[in-house]
């Protein structure tokens, strides 16, 4: 199936390539570098974000109770500080980037009215197949920043939800495609530390409050253990944990980028310290760099390069790999550190964690993923699924 | 007679340099080795030594950088050549190793493999055939026209590339962002950093199989340079000296680009250099184009591996270490006339 798709891509790559390739690549790369600079900026401003929303909200709100009657229509006010007009009945949301899609499913997937990107095979054992054939929009940024604008309105979902690290630009980039479209535009900033408000704000838009304050209720419980692991910790108890990607192990989502935020969450060092410049997703490092870093456990993200590594006698000289720390990634159905960086992250702190501090994450790695499958993705793996998640892990 | 002296000192001089910097390069790394390790490491291939150094050292040796060493060398020489001979071949100094597709073809190839997910071997192979196959198609569509081959080369030469270039484009856009797509992204950056000694014993023996045509038809790339007719007057078949010039530079550009990704730059201006130190003589210029060319790489490679804890892709540094430089020496060549 994977394979006769990427066939038919070749095709039509060399049918007519000429025409729509150009501009996309570029796109793409500067998106990369500019992921690292947003995190920090993010960050900063999430306190104050939150203190404003509480007290906007509640106009907000009063405001928009009298009018309802009338119009149908109710005030939400995102994490940008945006005032946005939507229907008091949500049926059915749009994700404007895969990172929104995944957090929406978590919700409620029947209110799910597209998609931005196609669910991976691997993922799609794992989710319902009602929900493979939604319409697919695009993204509206990032890698692959391609959005449908004609599918979405045809789509016509009654709101289109941003969910992510808030861009510097996001106030007008939101209320340009809200004109654009003429379909309300929300932004939720959803970083870890942020996910159980997220979860708040989109239980009051979508009508779930229930499942939402679910999920938020298991962020909140799960960071806060993770953060009192953290502050626990003593110096000597810090492991460094190198994070090997791309097709030989050498590249690496190095410290400071948000793909490698995991390591640190559970309290452990990434190994790969490297300057400003190449901070960011998938810096290339020498094999002699790597050694010289020696870092006490190895994560790679495909069972390919797990193969390639274990087998390779070059790498055998790492201590990780020699004495056997290292682990393949569990990618199903989204990858458990990063890609997207989303609440995925909440079952890698748990799994990392078991596996760097297992005297600290005491509990069963299998009954924690059950639970987390059971309570984001709605379904009930069965103990083969499990088995093939963790395979390598 | 005394030029010619010149010259050959200064030939002898290159040589030198090469010899310095790959020595040099060998010592040079993230991990630090003492000379005197080294140096009895080294020995014990030979002699028998009792090992005082991990075996972490030898790894690094002998595994990471004697095969990023020579490939630097070997890459830096080739494309180098490969850039002469073609400049000679179209007598145009804009001409660089991709102006018949190889690098985007290869490019391309490369692209491909990992995008269908082949392994590390299948994706160097697919690089090579499909950086051949580039200029194969051009060579084949051109001859079909009588008319001034040389212009028609160069022509299809460039639709080739573009179309190969566009063909990387859409497999970037419906490549998986997350890990895909960075992967081809770095690739065709180009960079030395994951060269193995599986690499070297890959592509090596094309480079150089690639070069001793090339050498040994110097003088005759000397006449080419002429001009056709003067050329057919002197009794050389312009027709087939050119086609095994382009095959051998072709050949050299494929195997290089397969392994290493796009390197570019290097095979348009090392050339300029061999010229503005040894003069236009093909004989001189092109043992001067590969001395160049290998100390080149070897010293920009040392920067892409040294100047940050990560690698820096050696494909930006070269234009940036090369470029500015560049402008520099034209500028005291023009001053000086």
């Amino acid at each position: 199936m994977r394979n006769s798709k990427k066939w038919l891509a070749l095709i039509i790559a060399s049918a007519m390539a000429v025409g729509t390739a150009g501009c996309a690549g570029k796109a793409k790369e500067t998106e990369a570098v500019t992921n690292s600079a947003e995190t920090t900026a993010s960050e900063a401003t999430v306190a104050s974000e939150a203190s404003k929303k509480e007290a906007t909200e509640e106009d907000g709100q009063k405001a928009g109770e009298s009018a309802e009657a009338q119009s149908g229509m109710r005030t939400i006010t995102d994490s940008a500080g945006r005032e946005v007009q939507i229907p008091v009945e949500i049926h059915k949301v749009a994700p404007s980037g895969p990172l929104a899609q995944i957090v929406l499913y978590t919700i409620s997937p029947d209110k799910l009215g597209g998609l931005a990107s196609d669910f991976s095979e691997e993922a799609k054992q794992y989710i319902d197949e009602k929900y493979w054939g939604l319409p697919k929009f695009g993204q509206f940024y990032g890698k692959n920043a391609n959005l449908n604008m004609e599918a979405l309105i045809a789509e016509a979902p009654d709101v289109i939800i941003d969910i992510g690290e808030a861009k510097k630009s996001v106030k007008e980039d939101m209320d340009a495609l809200q004109e654009q479209l003429n379909i309300p535009v929300i932004f939720v900033e959803a970083t870890l530390p942020t996910m159980a408000e997220a979860y708040e704000l989109l239980g009051e838009i979508t009508g779930e409050t229930e499942q939402a304050a679910k999920l938020a209720e298991y962020c909140t419980t799960e960071l806060t253990k993770a953060e009192e692991i953290k502050s626990s910790l003593t110096d000597d108890q810090k492991k460094s944990v190198y994070f090997g990607v791309g097709n030989n192990g050498l590249h690496t989502n190095a410290r400071g980028s948000i793909h490698a935020d995991v390591i640190e969450w559970i309290g452990a060092i990434n190994a790969a310290d490297v300057e400003a410049v190449s901070k960011g997703t998938g810096s290339e490092v020498s094999f002699e760099q790597v050694l010289l870093w020696d870092p006490d456990f190895i994560i790679l993200d495909s069972q390919e390069l797990y193969d390639q590594v274990t087998a390779d006698a070059m790498w055998k000289e790492l201590t990780a790999v020699s004495e056997g720390r290292v682990y393949k990634i569990p990618t199903a159905p989204y990858n458990f550190m990063a890609n997207p960086p989303s609440v995925n992250r909440l079952i890698g702190i748990q799994w990392l964690g078991q596996l760097v501090y297992p005297e600290q994450y005491t509990e069963d790695i299998k009954e924690k993923a059950k639970e987390f499958f059971e309570l984001f993705y709605h379904i009930d793996v069965t103990e083969e699924q499990l088995e093939e998640i963790l395979k390598n892990s | 007679m005394t030029q010619n002296r010149k010259n050959n000192l200064r030939l002898a001089g290159m040589a030198a340099l090469f010899l310095a910097c790959f020595f040099g390069s060998f010592l040079l790394g993230r991990y630090p080795i003492h000379p005197w390790t080294l140096i009895k490491v080294l020995l014990s291939r030979i002699f028998p030594v009792t090992p005082d150094w991990s075996s972490q050292v030898e790894t690094v040796l002998f595994q990471v950088r004697l095969p990023r060493v020579i490939m630097a060398a070997l890459i830096g020489a080739g494309l180098s050549c490969a850039g002469a001979s073609y400049q000679g071949i179209f007598q145009n100094p804009m001409v660089s190793p991709d102006v018949l597709g190889a690098s985007s073809g290869a490019g391309f190839g490369a692209a491909l493999g990992l995008f269908i997910g082949l392994g590390y071997r299948g994706v160097s192979l697919s690089a090579f055939a499909c950086g051949m196959a580039a200029v194969m198609a051009v060579i084949v569509i051109s001859s079909r026209v009588r008319t001034n081959p040389t212009l028609n080369l160069v022509l299809s030469g460039m639709m080739i590339s573009s179309l190969f270039t566009a063909a990387v484009s859409f497999l970037k856009l419906v490549a998986d962002p997350s890990n895909t797509l960075p992967v081809i992204t770095y690739w065709l950056m180009g960079s030395l950093a994951s060269i193995r000694p599986r690499d070297v014993s890959f592509a090596a023996p094309w480079i150089i199989a690639g070069m001793i045509p090339v050498l040994a038809l110097r003088w005759q790339l000397n006449v080419l340079t002429l001009g056709e007719e003067e050329a057919r007057c002197i009794g050389v078949n312009t027709k087939r000296i050119r086609v095994i010039i382009i095959l051998c530079a072709t050949l050299i550009t494929a195997a290089a680009v397969s392994v290493s990704g796009l390197i570019g730059w290097v095979g348009l201006v090392i050339p300029h250099f061999a010229r503005i130190l040894v003069g236009n003589d093909y004989r001189k210029m092109m043992p001067a184009s590969l001395l160049l060319g290998g100390s080149f790489l070897l010293i920009v490679d040392n920067f892409a591996r040294l100047l940050t804890t990560s690698e820096i892709p050696i494909g930006i540094l070269t234009a940036f270490v090369g470029a500015p430089f560049f402008l520099y020496l034209i500028l005291r060549e023009g001053n000086r006339v």
